[in-house]
């Protein structure tokens, strides 16, 4: 089997895909999530391909997983909104807090008796992957998004600007999520009470990330179909 | 659905557990006071099994699938108490071929292997993986199938809690490990993997229980429910019967288990005593009798458990624990390394030795003496091959004879189930344990004892416990088991009462 994971938007129509990927066997990446309740959506449509392989019979290790939470941008959708209301405190936090408690529904599934069960099949569960952890506002720590998300079973990829500040950061302290649950949700509760939906944040960016796939992808098409003619 | 008869209101009790059920619908561990607070927190789960246990399905859908295409054609529980009751009511109730191997009687063990296990599945069931029996049996069939040539990962079964040592153990050996719901005591999982991982590699349609469970229990939260009605009666009902040969076979001995260890507790409890024949006040299973709860086995479970809690609530002691069954297991352990010390037999002829009390001049002396003793209720623990004794039958001639609610036990299966009860329920009991001279002997792998060295210091762990309480303690051992048996029986038979 190569090692080849196949990317698949986690849209409202990529969900079912990853469905039936994972019930086919294919190691599947499943990018630009935002939110917590669509991550939520995306975990169980992997466990429900995993579980329609194990209740056929068929063998479910060597496939993998990632689940890719888009970080920076988060904090650079809600960030200018946070300044014009003048709530200077919450900045640069939104995107680690929707972060933690999308590792949060992870641990619970994680420690759930049905993956367990799945797990002693032999299925690997899919993995937290932190995307676009470069940091854009030159006030933040360049490794913010490195150090403040560490946890088991998490994948962090970043730019080689951000993997050397990383490298040479003095922040980096182990397990930085596990216990900034509660934290994490009276962020998320107070950029409620001031009219930022995380709903419609992460609809938006759903939609700018789709925009800024469709063209590499048409590329691509266009460069295999000129190979292959 | 379910539905009882023959339980009337007319105790008081009713009123308050119409308050406590909605309580224990929401989980709520504080029902059973203060002291049972921690435990129950982490004993609840039972209540949703029929909801949560549904996620076992595609995992029981793919072990039935490997299980027909290596061809089992025999299935062995291995499994002790809560691990193996249910198993064997559900097998009966359907008509399939289990065989509970929930002894360390090594003629009964000898029994199963001489039936052949190339071809069979070994299910080993154990919630903690410390169980000395289900270990030392898994320790011993591991070897055989080895010695057949077999890969033991085409065999066994495991099934037991996350993170115990049989998980890790079932792992290191590539073995199947369906992994149980923690947060649900061991007399309480029916409905958990425990039940239905031996149901579903029997071909058994699971789903059809724990749907029967869950239409049962949307209704036991109401007023005036059923578990309401029966447990409301029990509390003042101290030794009720039950007969189950004609509607559910089994259903009985897993409701002395359930009763039995999660009331006997404190100086109190309700103790079932399972007869083979029914009156006017025997609960039975039948709609046709007057005394019944009557439904399909699923909403049988999910009902008796809703029953017991509620029992317990009434009675005032912790349902999920069982203070005084480890007493019994420590004092085994203490003997298998040092011997136990038996007092000179007070009689002895060819085919039995007495021991307990006074000198006796012959059985029937021995049995007339042990009758005068003034008691709440009589227990009969047999340590003998369940499979093909006849000793159970001693039960009915003693219940004849005294009047008295007699219990009877196959050692060391009732050790997990009524022993609770006996040591910590009312100190009301008086005690009979029968024991033989095993005619095969078998060695534990990896033990410095054998089966029946093993079996022997069970009796005798239990025995100490007993005695210690100063409970009125008599055993009779037979130098032959089958022999000795009919010479027991024609001399309980020939008393008068």
């Amino acid at each position: 089997m190569p090692n080849l994971l196949i990317k698949v938007p986690a849209t409202r129509e990529g969900l079912p895909a990853i469905r039936q990927l994972i019930s086919e066997g294919i190691s599947v990446n499943v990018t630009i999530i935002f939110s917590v309740a669509r991550y939520k959506e995306v975990l169980a449509a992997f466990i429900s391909g995993i579980t329609d392989r194990v209740s056929s019979g068929l063998p479910v290790s060597g496939i993998h997983s990632v689940a890719s939470f888009f970080v920076s941008r988060v904090d650079t959708e809600i960030d200018p909104q946070l300044k014009e209301l003048q709530l200077e405190s919450l900045l640069g936090k939104s995107a680690i807090a929707n972060a933690r408690l999308a590792y949060q529904h992870f641990s619970e599934v994680y420690e759930s008796l049905e993956w367990k069960n799945l797990a002693t099949s032999g299925a690997s569960i899919q993995r937290p992957l932190w995307a676009s952890t470069g940091v854009k506002d030159p006030n933040y720590d360049p490794a913010m998004y490195v150090n403040e998300l560490v946890a088991r079973h998490t994948v962090n990829t970043m730019p080689e600007a951000t993997l050397e500040a990383a490298a040479n950061s003095q922040n980096f302290k182990g397990d930085s999520i596990t216990g900034k649950y509660l934290d994490s949700k009276m962020i998320m509760s107070e950029l409620e009470k001031n009219g930022i939906e995380m709903e419609k944040v992460a609809d938006k960016l759903e939609e700018e990330g789709i925009e800024k796939f469709i063209k590499p992808w048409l590329n691509l098409i266009s460069v295999v179909e000129k190979v292959t003619r | 659905m379910i539905f009882s008869r023959g339980f009337d209101l007319s105790s008081n009790h009713w009123e308050s557990l119409n308050q406590i059920a909605p309580r224990l619908a929401a989980k709520d561990h504080t029902i059973w006071g203060e002291l049972a607070e921690n435990e129950a927190a982490q004993r609840l789960d039972w209540i949703d099994l029929p909801q949560t246990s549904r996620q076992l399905l595609p995992i029981l859908d793919a072990l039935s699938a490997w299980s027909r295409e290596l061809g089992h054609k025999r299935f062995i529980l291995c499994g002790m108490g809560g691990s193996s009751l249910a198993p064997e009511v559900i097998a009966t109730h359907y008509s399939k071929q289990l065989e509970v191997l929930d002894s360390t009687d090594p003629d009964q063990i000898a029994k199963v292997l001489a039936g052949g296990i190339a071809d069979s599945c070994i299910i080993v069931s154990s919630k903690s993986g410390t169980t000395i029996e289900t270990k030392s049996q898994f320790a011993f069939f591991h070897r055989e199938i080895e010695k057949l040539g077999k890969n033991p990962s085409d065999h066994f079964v495991f099934v037991t809690d996350p993170g115990s040592s049989l998980e890790a153990q079932g792992k290191s050996f590539g073995i199947k490990v369906i992994l149980a719901n923690p947060k649900v005591g061991g007399r309480f999982s029916a409905l958990s993997a425990f039940g239905l991982v031996p149901a579903a590699l029997l071909g058994i349609d699971v789903s059809v229980l724990l749907d029967d469970a869950e239409v049962a229990a949307k209704n036991f939260a109401q007023p005036n429910s059923e578990p309401i009605k029966v447990a409301s009666a029990l509390a003042s009902t101290p030794f009720p019967e039950f007969y189950d040969a004609d509607s559910i076979p089994g259903l009985g001995d897993w409701i002395e288990q359930l009763i039995g260890e999660s009331t006997g507790k404190d100086g109190r409890g309700v103790l079932p005593v399972i007869v083979n024949q029914k009156s006017g006040e025997t609960i039975t299973f039948s709609q046709a009798d007057t005394k019944s709860v009557y439904g399909p086995l699923g909403a049988q479970f999910i009902f008796w458990e809703w029953t017991t809690a509620l029992l317990c609530f009434l009675l005032n002691v912790d349902p999920f624990n069982q203070p005084n069954v480890a007493e019994a297991k420590d004092r085994t352990a203490a003997i298998l390394k040092r011997d136990s010390k038996q007092n000179p037999p007070i009689f002895e002829d060819e085919k039995v030795q007495l021991f307990g009390g006074t000198p006796v001049t012959s059985l029937e002396d021995f049995f007339g003496r042990f009758l005068a003793i003034p008691s709440e209720y009589i227990a009969v623990m047999a340590y003998l091959n369940r499979k093909s004794s006849e000793i159970h039958l001693i039960r009915e001639v003693l219940a004849k004879l005294t009047n008295r609610p007699v219990t009877f036990g196959w050692g060391p299966r009732f050790l997990h189930s009524t022993g609770q009860f006996h040591k910590g329920g009312p100190a009301t009991g008086l005690f009979l344990q029968i024991t033989t001279h095993y005619t095969s002997d078998l060695q534990v792998p990896g033990e410095a004892f054998s089966f029946s060295k093993l079996i022997s210091a069970q009796a005798a762990g239990d025995q100490e416990a007993l005695e210690n309480r100063k409970l009125p303690f008599f055993r009779v051992h037979l130098k032959e088991s089958d022999s000795g048996v009919k010479r027991l029986l024609s001399a309980a038979k020939s008393l008068k009462n």
